[in-house]
């Protein structure tokens, strides 16, 4: 018999429904990005050309100035961005905070829970480089206006996931608490608060990094912080200064995103890490050498500064 | 039964809090700030007396008690270090450098090196040690800064102003601020084991600094408060000339205004739609590489890594400023900029689902004898599907945004329109546009939130 005349392998159909998703989402995603695509009139040899182009900026600015006018004119700028992120997130931090048990769903009314939520999406709308353009006619340039542009942004975003927070409690301690006779204000302060502190601390530090790259964008608008001084040197071709901009920015996001990281994982896991003594201690040799490389390089590049900075600089301010 | 009397009951010490030790570091803080307005008087002998005073006074207050030696050498301690600061500062200092921060930390050595070991002996660890030290020096380095910053001091200045530019007895109260809010605050915690209150006293201390640097005081906020009469500035917004004859949403060649370039919205809009596109197809790779579950060897991991997180450090303007500057203005460069940035933006996100996901299937892959990429596509690319289309949605929502303000620097979209009217002192018309704009990525942001809770 022809028992081992085999079938040719036929894939079954897939069914109706599944397909035309496929083709549907396949449509919804070329259409746009076609139409996206046309409209920018970007010519195929510019395309080609860019990455021609960009390297030819980013070996520049990959060689900065390091000379003590440049730190001198950038390191105080960098500081400024820097303490406008704090403000700006202790002011979102303070005001946001009343604000997530309003837009929480399990503790307010669902007419005032809606209307917070609303508010604070609107107020996530706007970007903070917009909220400090507007701004800069009432309160004038400056660090005082970025400030309150990343103070308000911030209270968007804080709102929300704080609120989030609150609605994922255990509601188990605030009946305890009502069964006791505890009020509304003790039931958020013995039931609610201990229970959402930890995630929202971690993430008023999440802001903080965040809002540490958003101000050093502010200056651009004239808002204070290291974004003007940027923006002015590449309108002069000055690739070099802007190289020392470039460097001190990522020096000092890389230095609050790592001392911040490691503190949030600490608020969060609520158990002592080990401290740096005991973490080199317990490492192996590569960690070790890692380790130790790094704090080698942060105290030379610290002391590095300190000695730019010492050379003719009537004051730190 | 006889019974030698009933023993005294005595009711066992309750642990500390942190609050209960805010009353002792606001006493000991209190005293080196008083003392240091008699750091002129005795060679700076009286401030550090007055100091040990209150340090001690708040030790008692705590309830942590101290031998006599350890009292003595923490006065001792204190007194040398207060009697070298006001050695240390000149008189009339010329300038405020580094130098001069440097030797007044170091005069502070001798307290730091007392507190720390009066620290050790009562249980704290050799890191919290170090640690007690290091914000003690940290402490006396950014006194001087901030005596300045917060208009205290102003030697140079004051010598222009015909002022005299002596250091005198505030300055060292303010100095004292600092040291105390650090070392103060590290000593107490150490000893008692409570680090919360040294984080708490130093970040209670940075605020105050940064506030006074960014303008955020009382005398800034009543400023402030004031400027509140200018807000008749931006109104009414100027909607007449943002929306034009009306047709402005279709049109595709319109400008706010006039008619000669592409809708800045419409433009914007194309600049975050490719973006998105193309940073989510080049994320894909980029992820799996970027993730011990499916990178195929560790250098081409530590390589991508590296990558990921030099992007994401340099602000997303940053880059469109870059660009600019390589490719010229426009929305090329913008688009170039997104591209780069919610690249790294998905990358990340990508990399720690993938992190996640169950590495059954791979393992299943792996043992057929499939090959390292062909076995990541077949078993672990399905796994995040939903959380790619969900991340891609988002990312949409962040380049919406991101590009709204690209203009800003020259690199096209809605934001040049922006950078124009600002340039001319149009705030109405800033005004006008960034309500347009805001009306514009809420509603995107709304449908696209929708979306993404229909799908994953």
């Amino acid at each position: 018999m022809t028992g081992n005349d085999t079938l040719p392998l036929l894939r079954p159909r897939q069914p109706l429904g599944p397909r035309l998703f496929r083709i549907g989402m396949t449509v919804v995603i070329i259409v746009p990005t076609l139409w996206g695509a046309l409209g920018l009139d970007v010519s195929l040899d510019r395309i080609l050309g860019a990455p021609a182009d960009v390297w030819a900026i980013a070996r520049r600015l990959a060689e900065p100035d390091l000379g003590a006018e440049a730190i001198q004119r950038a390191l105080p700028k960098v500081m400024e961005s820097f303490f406008i992120a704090w403000i700006g997130t202790i002011i979102g931090a303070a005001i946001s905070f009343p604000l997530a048990f309003l837009a929480a769903k399990n503790i307010s009314s669902r007419a005032v829970s809606n209307t917070t939520r609303q508010i604070l999406n609107a107020i996530r709308a706007v970007p903070e480089l917009l909220v400090a353009m507007v701004l800069i006619p009432v309160t004038g340039l400056g660090a005082w206006t970025g400030t309150l542009a990343l103070g308000i942004h911030s209270i968007g975003t804080l709102g929300k996931l704080s609120s989030e927070v609150i609605e994922g409690i255990d509601p188990g301690p605030v009946e305890a608490i009502a069964a006791v006779g505890g009020g509304r204000l003790a039931r958020m302060r013995f039931a609610v608060v201990p229970q959402v502190m930890p995630n929202i601390l971690a993430y008023w530090l999440y802001r903080f990094e965040i809002n540490i790259r958003a101000s050093a964008v502010l200056g651009v608008v004239g808002a204070g912080g290291i974004g003007l001084e940027l923006i002015s040197q590449l309108r002069f071709r000055d690739y070099a200064r802007a190289g020392t901009v470039l460097f001190l920015t990522v020096v000092a996001v890389l230095a609050v995103d790592t001392l911040s990281a490691r503190v949030r994982r600490r608020i969060i896991s609520g158990h002592r890490e080990p401290g740096p003594i005991a973490a080199f201690a317990a490492a192996g040799w590569l960690q070790r050498g890692i380790m130790l490389t790094g704090a080698v390089a942060t105290v030379a590049l610290m002391v590095f500064l300190a000695i730019q900075l010492q050379v003719d600089v009537p004051a730190i301010r | 039964m006889t019974t030698a009397g009933p023993e005294t009951l005595t009711r066992p010490t309750p642990p500390l809090k942190t609050r209960s030790l805010v009353v002792p570091f606001v006493v000991a803080a209190t005293a080196l700030v008083a003392g240091g307005f008699t750091g002129h008087l005795a060679g700076g002998a009286l401030w550090g007396a007055i100091g040990a005073a209150g340090l001690i006074a708040a030790l008692r207050i705590a309830r942590i008690t101290v031998t006599p030696i350890e009292m003595a050498v923490l006065a001792g301690g204190l007194m040398a270090s207060t009697v070298l600061a006001t050695r240390v500062v000149p008189d009339t200092p010329d300038r405020i450098d580094v130098l001069l921060c440097l030797g007044f930390a170091s005069a502070w050595i001798p307290a730091a090196a007392v507190t720390t070991a009066v620290a050790l002996r009562r249980g704290a660890t050799a890191s919290g040690a170090v640690n007690g030290f290091v914000l003690w020096m940290g402490g006396a380095m950014v006194a001087i800064p901030a005596g300045s910053t917060f208009d205290v001091i102003h030697p140079v200045e004051g010598l222009r102003r015909g002022q005299e530019a002596v250091f005198g007895s505030g300055d060292y109260a303010v100095m004292a601020l600092a040291v105390a809010m650090f070392g103060m605050g590290a000593f107490l915690g150490l000893t008692a084991k409570l680090p919360l209150l040294t984080s708490m006293s130093i970040l209670t201390f940075m605020t105050i600094y940064a506030g006074a640097q960014v303008g955020f005081t009382i005398p800034g906020l009543i400023e402030n408060v004031s400027s509140i009469t200018k807000v008749p500035n931006l109104l009414p917004p100027d909607f007449k000339w943002a929306i034009g004859d009306g047709d402005w949403w279709w049109v595709g060649s319109w400008e706010f205004g006039s008619a000669t370039r592409a809708n800045p919205i419409i433009e914007t809009t194309r600049i975050a739609i490719i973006a998105t596109f193309v940073g989510c197809l080049l994320s894909l790779p980029i992820a799996f590489l970027a993730s011990t579950m499916t990178a195929p060897n560790r250098i081409s991991y530590v390589v991508d890594k590296g990558f990921i997180n030099l992007v994401r450090t340099v602000p997303d303007l940053f880059w469109a400023m870059i660009f600019v500057t390589s490719v010229g203005a426009g929305a090329f460069a913008g688009t170039l900029a997104l591209i780069f940035f919610s690249l790294a933006i998905m990358a990340k996100l990508l990399s720690e689902t993938v992190d996640a996901v169950d590495p059954g299937p791979l393992e299943a892959a792996r043992a057929t004898g499939a090959r390292h990429f062909p076995a990541v596509r077949a078993a672990v690319l399905p796994q995040v599907l939903p959380n790619f289309v969900a991340y891609a949605l988002y990312t949409f929502e962040i380049n919406i945004r991101a590009s709204v303000v690209l203009g800003v620097v020259g690199a096209g979209g809605v934001g040049q329109v922006l950078e124009a009217q600002r340039a001319f002192f149009r705030f109405d018309r800033v005004l006008a546009v960034v309500i347009i704009i805001f009306v514009f990525v809420f509603i995107i942001e709304q449908v696209s939130i929708a979306l993404r809770r229909r799908l994953v």
